[in-house]
């Protein structure tokens, strides 16, 4: 196989000395470490909210400390409190950024009805959220793969226009160890590019090279080995330099535009969410309502959903606090179907995006990675989902003071319920998910010879 | 062209690439393609748009019913019930969405907190599919260059070739009058695909509701930009025809080109834009807020000077010396100073926020320089009412509104309910009524299309500078 390496090691020399390659790889180069630098501004930006949380939530309890200086009825003191619930960005948010730059970092939430505070948004700016981030994923899965292709185009159809491909066919030893070789070299020099971002981001950015980080990269070097077997078929079945680069760019444009702008709208189409606007809307009448009701009635909803707390004496005067959080727990229960159906049209947009995948896989290779970062829509459907944990553990510490009618001294604050934020929940997404760009190459790569034979035809 | 070229010879060849081109089979693939990627974003738009407004329109009825069915209740209880403002769908939203899958399309509007307004579509979607929403705009502004590229990067090449261009030329024909045909050649071949493009616009517009735009000026000017914005590529394109002798490398050219206007710089930009001037995060936004609400004053506070002051105003206005002599409710008149104060604080917060956000804007627009295509979905989502001074008027016409209604029950609240036993007292229903509806305004055009300067000197630029380099390009056989 020694030949072959020779013949490896003089295609990649003679693509480091093409002008067009090293233009092509430096610009791709500097892109990656824009997408380095501009990715890393944004999850400083989190990280910046993440470290703020918690001086922010000590300014208010000193605030709530002079409000009640003296100390207050628990319902009160819960009244006034915002907790924060942190979201940390994963290591690899900065290789991709996925939704983190739409999702909140940190949910402040109080003892109020859940429903109406889950949903929080953000600050950030639409016209930057509109063009999309500019993370390492997006330099790979969209720049990459038309660098590739600009860079598989000659393969044969260099030579064959200038008549010279008999003559490197029969000094290489036939046809299909030139194509490989050149196929191989241009595939080897892009993928060191993408490494070489790779190890400079996780070098600037602190990133652990571990199991995830390493599964990041393979599935975004498989990525760009399906760019380069759809390339290389591509090079293999076109006859002239400008069809070549024709069907090149073509397949570059179906892939990373027009395909993932079609399956944005096939998905919003088929699967809209009006459950949000149910949601708020629903949850503050039902919330309310309580106002005007007896509070019997409240109650015994209330009871029905937590009967441990049924043999609390009943609210003979105006107002108390327990009534309120009754009325707001029966407010939240009264949207639970809804806000569970909000949640399966998320996932089924999930499993429709997944599908999708098989159609067009190149396009879907950014959602993928994505996933593998933690910074998908599954991700950030299971902070909500820890979000809404936090809250039952604040029932649980706040009623029992509530229901008793208990005054809270001034240092209770102390005691109150902080959230931890789970280890870095292990990558979503098993092996799996790999087989639609895994069927790509092998497709390619079982069509190629064929291909070949037609090539090394045309060529005597 | 220039006065040189004789305008029977332009047209003649004018018709003759017209009639190249559009014999073609490729161009007839290409525009079945072209028309049925449009045909599926009208359509498909259209529906969105349809179906929004009616879940809306819905909301906001149910809402407002809502609002007058309330029984009778303290008017506090009222402003703590609040209402909800909807961002209304426009009626060119359908045809070119802009930034409004990244806001909130609902605000929930109650007293003493100004909430964000939630539930963006982005924000249940994947980053994976920001290029764009494949909508009537983005098939006009960014797949319908692509077409004039793939029609004209061998308009003179082909010629070069074949060794017609040395025909050509050797024939008193001359290189202005040839390049004057070619392109109006080119544009001629392009008539059923802008016939297609104009009709589905057409259709989204007059089929998406929300009843036909206000001002057929948008109409008009939306129909310029387009026009503008391919005129420009069309020079551009058979500029690098004549300067790259092979077809490959022009095509290879050009959609190089094209891939940096649509999808390189715009990101880029906007990156660079975020880190030059990042916004702060909520917790960040909401502390700070937080800490100056708290240090206007505290009405709780007996000592605090801002509310002991008021207490002395209203006595002496009044004439009396405690609050349980006075005519009117206490209690309301220190809920109305306190929502004046944080609602001052907040605009004042708000605005150095959208400072931050419009600079940000600016930056990504002088980009429109590198890539004026980024300019021109710029204006376009500017004309059609959905980008972000769009959504930003929505949001301050919120806060307005919550503002006046909240103020509106604290005077009922100070004229109707007594200062003794406050709480344990109900207004009547019958005011519910009295309360307006939240109605939402549209920018004008000309108020729209305020800090658009950059866009539409890229535009300029996009047209003139090829245009010059084509009036002084040799053309050699």
């Amino acid at each position: 196989m020694s030949g072959f390496g020779g013949l490896l090691t003089w295609e990649l020399r003679r693509l480091a000395r093409a002008g067009t390659a090293r233009v092509a790889l430096g610009l791709l180069f500097a892109a990656g470490l824009l997408a380095l630098f501009a990715a890393g501004r944004e999850v400083a930006r989190h990280e910046r909210e993440l470290a703020a949380a918690d001086p922010a939530y000590a300014a208010q309890m000193e605030r709530i400390g002079k409000q009640f200086p003296a100390g207050g009825h628990a319902g009160y003191v819960a009244y006034y409190t915002f907790f924060p619930v942190r979201n940390p960005t994963p290591p690899l948010a900065v290789f991709s950024l996925g939704l983190r730059d739409v999702t909140p970092s940190v949910v402040w939430i109080r003892l109020l009805g859940l429903e109406g505070q889950l949903h929080e948004s953000g600050i950030g700016n639409p016209v930057l959220q509109a063009l999309g981030a500019f993370d390492l994923a997006f330099v790979l899965c969209a720049l990459a793969p038309l660098v590739l292709l600009v860079l598989l185009h000659d393969v044969l159809s260099r030579d064959r226009a200038q008549g010279v491909l008999p003559l490197v066919v029969a000094q290489a030893g036939g046809l299909g160890r030139v194509f490989a070789a050149r196929v191989l070299a241009r595939f080897a020099a892009v993928a060191t590019v993408a490494v070489a971002l790779f190890a400079v981001g996780a070098a600037w950015h602190g990133v652990p090279v571990n199991g995830a980080a390493l599964a990041w990269l393979g599935d975004a070097l498989l990525q760009l080995a399906c760019w380069t077997a759809i390339g290389a078929l591509l090079a293999a079945l076109a006859t002239g330099v400008a069809a070549t680069l024709a069907a090149a760019v073509s397949a570059w444009v179906v892939g990373v535009v027009l395909a993932p702008a079609l399956i944005n709208l096939a998905t919003v189409t088929l699967h809209p969410v009006p459950e949000g606007l149910a949601i708020t809307v629903a949850q503050r009448q039902e919330t309310h309502a309580g106002w005007d009701r007896p509070k019997e009635d409240t109650f015994a909803r209330f009871f029905a959903l937590r009967p441990e707390w049924r043999d609390t004496p009943p609210v003979t005067g105006r107002f108390a606090w327990k009534w309120y959080y009754a009325m707001h727990q029966v407010g939240d229960a009264s949207v639970a179907a809804t806000a569970e159906r909000y949640r399966a049209r998320l996932v089924a947009r999930a499993a429709l995006l997944a599908r999708l995948a098989w159609a067009v896989p190149p396009a879907t290779a950014q959602l993928l990675l994505s996933r593998r970062a933690g910074t998908d829509l599954e991700a950030h459907l299971a902070f909500l989902d820890r979000v809404r944990a936090f809250h039952g553990e604040m029932q649980v510490h706040f009623f029992p003071a509530i229901f008793a009618e208990r005054e809270l001294p001034p240092t209770a604050w102390r005691e109150f319920p902080r959230f931890v934020p789970p280890p870095s929940a292990p990558a979503a997404g098993g092996p799996g998910e790999r087989v639609p760009l895994v069927v790509t190459v092998l497709l390619c790569a079982v069509f190629l010879p064929a291909a070949l034979r037609r090539a090394a035809r045309l060529a005597t | 062209m220039s006065a040189a070229a004789p305008l029977p010879t332009v047209i003649a060849i004018a018709r003759a690439e017209a009639r190249l081109l559009l014999r073609r089979r490729s161009t007839g693939a290409l525009l079945a393609l072209f028309a049925a990627l449009l045909v599926a974003a009208a359509v498909l738009a259209s529906l969105r748009a349809t179906r929004e407004r009616a879940q809306q329109d819905a909301y906001r009825a149910l809402v407002r019913a809502q609002w007058e069915q309330q029984p009778d209740r303290h008017p506090h209880r009222v402003a703590h019930y609040g209402t909800f403002a909807f961002m209304p769908v426009g009626p060119l939203a359908a045809f070119d969405p802009g930034v409004q899958s990244y806001v909130g399309r609902v605000q929930f509007l109650e007293a003493h907190r100004q909430n964000a307004a939630n539930f963006p579509e982005a924000a249940a979607l994947s980053s994976a599919f920001r290029l764009g929403e494949l909508s009537p705009a983005f098939v006009l502004h960014v797949l319908l260059p692509l077409v004039v590229i793939v029609l004209g990067h061998r308009l003179i090449a082909d010629e070069a070739e074949s060794g017609r261009l040395r025909l050509l030329l050797s024939q008193p024909v001359g290189p202005r009058a040839l390049l004057a045909g070619k392109l109006l050649g080119l544009a001629l071949a392009l008539l059923p695909f802008a016939a297609v493009a104009a009709l589905a616009s057409g259709f989204v517009v007059l089929t998406a509701g929300g009843g036909v735009p206000d001002s057929l000026p948008r109409l008009a000017l939306l129909a310029l930009l387009a026009a503008a914005h391919l005129a420009g590529w069309m020079l551009v394109t058979l500029l690098v025809s004549v300067r790259l002798p092979s077809p490959g490398r022009a095509l290879a050219a050009l959609v190089t080109a094209w891939a940096a206007a649509v999808v390189v710089v715009p990101r880029a930009a906007g990156a660079l834009a975020a880190a030059a001037d990042p916004l702060p995060t909520r917790t960040e936004f909401d502390a700070r807020l937080a800490a100056e609400v708290h240090a206007l004053g505290d009405a709780h506070n007996p000592d605090d000077p801002v509310f002991t002051q008021l207490r002395r105003d209203t006595l002496a206005r009044h004439g009396v010396t405690r609050v349980e002599e006075l005519p009117v409710n206490y209690g309301a008149v220190v809920m109305a100073r306190g929502e004046e104060l944080t609602a001052g604080t907040f605009a004042r917060h708000f605005e150095a926020l959208v400072g931050r956000m419009e600079r940000q804007e600016a930056g990504v627009r002088r980009a429109a320089l590198l890539a004026p295509t980024l300019g021109v979905r710029a204006l376009s989502a500017a004309v059609s009412g959905t980008d972000l001074r769009a959504a930003l008027r929505f949001q301050r016409e919120a806060e307005a509104y919550r503002y006046a209604f909240v103020q509106q029950l604290n005077a009922l609240h100070r004229d109707k309910i007594r200062f003794e036993n406050d709480r344990g007292q109900r207004l009547s229903a019958a005011h519910w009524a009295e309360f307006a509806d939240f109605q939402p305004s549209v920018a004008g055009l000309r108020e729209a299309l305020a800090g658009t300067a950059w866009c539409w000197l890229a535009l300029a630029l996009w047209i003139v500078v090829p245009g010059v380099a084509l009036a002084w390009q040799e053309v050699r056989p």
